[in-house]
């Protein structure tokens, strides 16, 4: 019989708190999920994206023992990797990388069905302001709570829900009319795409 | 298809699988090389504020061991301690990454 979840959950961050790598791996693979999907819907390049999640796992790992479970845990997680987002965009080095990265990823990207409209979305999210990007990813990509989304993002509710209306609606212009295979925004070269921009 | 279906639909795509190893299993070693990192630069931290406070209040014995410095100096053992070190902090690192 399979363990309920929050139980499984709550004895993995009692045992990871007490040192427990094992428990803290099982915690890793049952978040990576969530934090991932967030942090690449943020960068809009994944080798970033993936690099931030590991980070904030680690930062996790020694702050674990201040965790308290007023919030469900990947709300605190998520909370870790806005922030480290937040001070990752501030670095003039790490952008360079991300230039570069992103290059590099453009390149597998070749053939993929859907690319281009894929592509638009990502440009699409990378031209809203940072809030309002985390504010989707959570409430209107990943199905968070607007409740949830403002504890992870520490903003005011009515703040949350502005945005996710405003964002539907910038959103639901792109993809309006959307033909298959073809790009509606522009016919810019993948790897100029791909490339993200910062406000 | 509507333009919120597609946009879920779309969005999936960001998605990694519920389970992935090798994504935990690098975040592993990453957490294990930043604490080989830690411990090797406190090591050195420890040892050099060690050095100066003995420079600042026994300065005759470093004095007194400055003969076995050059003796060892001498023997051609530096480098032979040096390489010890190196693969000691090698052998720890890989044995703490596959515990």
């Amino acid at each position: 019989m399979s363990m309920n979840l929050p139980l499984v959950e709550s004895k993995c961050i009692a045992d990871a708190a007490a040192g427990s790598k094992v428990a803290f791996a099982r915690l890793v693979d049952l978040h990576q999920q969530a934090v991932r999907a967030f942090l690449r819907r943020l960068c809009g390049n994944w080798a970033e994206a993936d690099d931030l999640a590991q980070d904030v796992f680690l930062d996790a790992w020694l702050k674990l023992a201040s965790y308290r479970a007023e919030h469900p845990f990947r709300v605190w997680l998520c909370a870790m990797a806005y922030r480290k987002f937040l001070m990752h965009r501030r670095s003039f080095w790490r952008r360079l990388k991300r230039e570069t990265a992103a290059t590099a990823e453009a390149s597998l990207l070749e053939g993929l069905s859907d690319r281009n409209a894929w592509l638009d979305l990502r440009r699409a999210m990378q031209s809203f302001p940072n809030e309002q990007r985390a504010v989707l990813a959570l409430c209107v990509a990943a199905d968070w709570s607007h409740s949830e989304a403002a504890q992870a993002l520490g903003l005011p509710l009515g703040t949350i829900k502005s945005h996710v209306q405003r964002g539907r609606i910038q959103l639901a212009k792109y993809l309006i009319g959307y033909a298959p295979s073809e790009s509606k925004l522009t016919d810019k070269p993948v790897s100029e795409l791909m490339s993200t921009e910062d406000e | 298809m509507n333009s919120s279906e597609r946009l879920q639909f779309l969005w999936q795509r960001d998605v990694p699988p519920p389970s992935d190893m090798t994504f935990v299993l690098a975040t592993l070693q990453r957490m294990e090389r930043r604490r080989l990192r830690r411990g090797v630069l406190s090591v050195l931290c420890a040892g050099l504020i060690s050095i100066a406070a003995l420079w600042w209040s026994a300065p005759e014995l470093l004095e007194s061991l400055e003969p076995v410095f050059i003796e060892l100096q001498s023997a051609a053992s530096v480098e032979f301690f040096v390489a010890t070190a190196i693969l000691a902090i090698i052998v720890l690192y890989e044995w703490r990454s596959f515990r």
